[in-house]
């Protein structure tokens, strides 16, 4: 079931360029869609507008059933997003600032409790958000999204800036919300981060959509095929890259020798997809 | 509207503010100042103004007037240019020249003649001094007034509470046009209020939580100001009207200036542009007739004037009508501004 469509949304600024331009997609029930391009790609944008943040030019979306220009409060109902900043109040504690999205969402106070308890945050609920480290903040942001338990999330840039063990524990946690059967439109501009959560990604760049499809058959479609092999030569091990349509014979022969140490394929990684499809090598 | 996620804000930002030091010491600075200055007034009286008695003799009338109590004397330098001098140097407010024989001039009804020299950005010295002279010299001589002047003291102003409405105005206009703008610029610049546009909020929601808070933050700083000094008194029903409905306009004003702003700078900036002139404006309205019309087109002119009124003339609700109306039109605009400003900023 389709749960998000959006159809030839464009977003034109009065004296700035075109931030998304004739973006099409589709994102199934329980799916997480990756929308991928560097900064500055139009990523925030087309979330701005899915989120009744950003009045669209022209194209519609439709959420959950629900148009996000004509029927936004209906729409806010059903989503919760994460946004690029961490914006949290500083001063407050962080059971006072769910306890205060937990009001405007008409979520109970026992929610909020429930949600620092399952984002580990309960130990440090009284402290002020300020002495909060980065991850903390990020988990009290997701934890901020899932307070009316809303069945689409949008993730703006989720571990940009974080540290890998702290992006490797938000990782963690958007594959528990995937697993609880949440949709999820991730946007992101690190392809590694793609290729880890999202089963289809869309790879948008100056505004375009320019391709979509599973990071899998992305990297396979676009990248090298070739096969690289560990030989023994003599008392050293030596590493060489065979393309595959001349792997086959010389494959053979290594192992008639009895040379082959270890053989792999080689998949492109989605940077090398991304240079491919655009031209361009901006993205990480 | 929904009550509830207007009250949800408002109870956010006391939390909030309330560990905002900056805000903290706004809000306590128009408060403890009335009561420092309040509690110096009643305790100290007025200062008597300094002045240099140069006598160039040894005139008997130069030590009652020392002895009258209602100038500090100053000692004397050398000459009466050097006594002009500490004058100009602003050392005294004013300088009294006896010429030598003065006595015997009064006793032969010669009219001897008294010099004053006053610095006049002295004002209320100057007219103390030229006021006073006369009445001294007067009772020297022991001549009778011309007529009797019996004094009957209207309005009841006791120093106590003299300066009570300019203390409120100033809180008032704090709270509003400084404190409040803060309260929204933070919310953009830290991003927060994207976090609340995509609830149920609506941007109304969003003013009124706000304006809320900086009504409650206006009201307790003129209550205690006024609880400090003692100053409920005249007509409280007029009093309180124009209290709330300052609060109001002014903290309506505070938040379309935040509304406005794209950062906590620029909000600051703006802020201090238009306190500054509605806070002299409305505090120095009576200095002139000329600055008394200038004023009249600032709306804390209208703030202030309706406090004295209501606190020293007890004027009734009914006579208060044009400052109620300025207010009100003042706040209405100012709340209409604010929400086409947020919902411009959508798109």
């Amino acid at each position: 079931m389709i749960t998000i469509q959006v159809q030839h949304l464009t977003k034109t600024y009065r004296h700035g360029p075109t931030a998304a331009n004739d973006v099409t997609f589709d994102v199934e029930a329980g799916e997480v869609f990756g929308l991928l391009g560097p900064n500055g790609a139009g990523k925030t944008t087309v979330i701005g507008m899915l989120t009744g943040q950003i009045k669209p030019s022209s194209g519609q979306a439709v959420i959950a059933g629900h148009n996000v220009v004509s029927e936004r409060n209906e729409l806010k109902g059903q989503i919760g997003v994460v946004f690029e900043h961490q914006n949290l109040y500083e001063r407050l504690s962080g059971r006072e600032n769910l306890l205060f999205f937990a009001a405007l969402v008409r979520a109970s106070p026992s929610r909020a409790d429930e949600l620092l308890e399952q984002f580990g945050l309960h130990d440090r609920d009284r402290d002020a958000v300020n002495k909060y480290s980065r991850g903390m903040k990020q988990r009290l942001l997701l934890a901020r999204a899932m307070l009316d338990d809303p069945p689409i999330l949008f993730l703006d840039e989720p571990t940009s800036g974080l540290d890998p063990h702290i992006a490797q524990e938000v990782h963690d946690l958007i594959r528990r919300l995937r697993d609880e059967g949440k949709t999820i439109l991730l946007a992101t501009h690190y392809m590694e981060e793609a290729s880890k959560l999202c089963q289809r990604v869309a790879i948008l760049n100056r505004g375009k959509i320019i391709e979509i499809e599973s990071p899998h058959r992305l990297m396979v479609e676009n990248g090298r095929r070739a096969l690289q092999i560990e030989i023994r030569e003599g008392d050293t091990i030596r590493s060489i890259e065979l393309p595959m349509a001349q792997a086959a014979d010389e494959v053979q022969r290594l192992l008639r020798e009895g040379r082959i140490v270890t053989m792999h394929s080689i998949e492109a990684s989605l940077q090398e997809v991304f240079i491919k499809l655009t031209g361009e090598g901006s993205a990480r | 509207m929904n009550w509830h996620s207007v009250w949800a804000l408002c109870k956010k930002d006391i939390a909030d503010m309330s560990r905002n030091g900056i805000v903290v010491f706004l809000f306590l600075i128009p408060i403890s100042l009335s009561w420092v200055y309040g509690t110096l007034l009643t305790s100290g009286g007025l200062k008597p103004p300094s002045v240099i008695l140069f006598d160039e003799g040894t005139s008997a009338f130069a030590d009652f007037v020392k002895h009258s109590g209602i100038f500090e004397i100053v000692a004397p330098p050398a000459s009466w240019a050097e006594a002009q001098e500490l004058v100009r140097r602003g050392e005294a407010s004013g300088a009294i020249l006896l010429p030598a024989g003065f006595d015997a001039a009064l006793n032969s009804q010669h009219s001897p003649e008294i010099k004053l020299y006053l610095d006049a950005s002295k004002r209320v010295a100057s007219a103390v001094i030229q006021g006073g002279l006369p009445g001294l010299l007067r009772a020297y001589v022991g001549q009778d007034l011309p007529a009797s002047i019996k004094t009957q003291q209207v309005r009841g102003i006791m120093a106590r509470y003299a300066d009570v409405p300019t203390w409120i105005t100033i809180a008032i206009l704090l709270a509003g046009i400084n404190m409040v703008p803060t309260l929204l610029v933070e919310e953009k610049d830290k991003k927060t209020l994207d976090a609340i546009l995509v609830t149920m909020t609506s941007k109304s929601e969003i003013v009124l939580g706000k304006c809320l808070m900086g009504f409650a933050m206006a009201l307790i700083m003129a209550l205690v100001i006024l609880v400090l000094n003692q100053g409920f008194i005249g007509n409280l029903s007029s009093l309180f009207a124009v209290l709330a409905l300052g609060a109001v306009a002014f903290v309506f004003t505070g938040l379309l200036i935040g509304s406005l702003a794209k950062n906590v700078q620029i909000g600051s900036m703006i802020s201090s542009l238009v306190l500054l002139p509605l806070v002299i404006g409305s505090t120095m309205a009576d200095i002139s007739p000329a600055i008394g019309i200038v004023s009249r087109f600032l709306p804390s002119f209208y703030l202030l004037d309706g406090i004295e009124r209501a606190m020293f003339l007890g004027s009734p609700l009914p006579a208060l009508w044009l400052h109620l109306l300025v207010l009100a039109l003042l706040g209405g605009l100012s709340f209409v501004g604010s929400v086409l400003v947020l919902r411009g900023r959508e798109t």
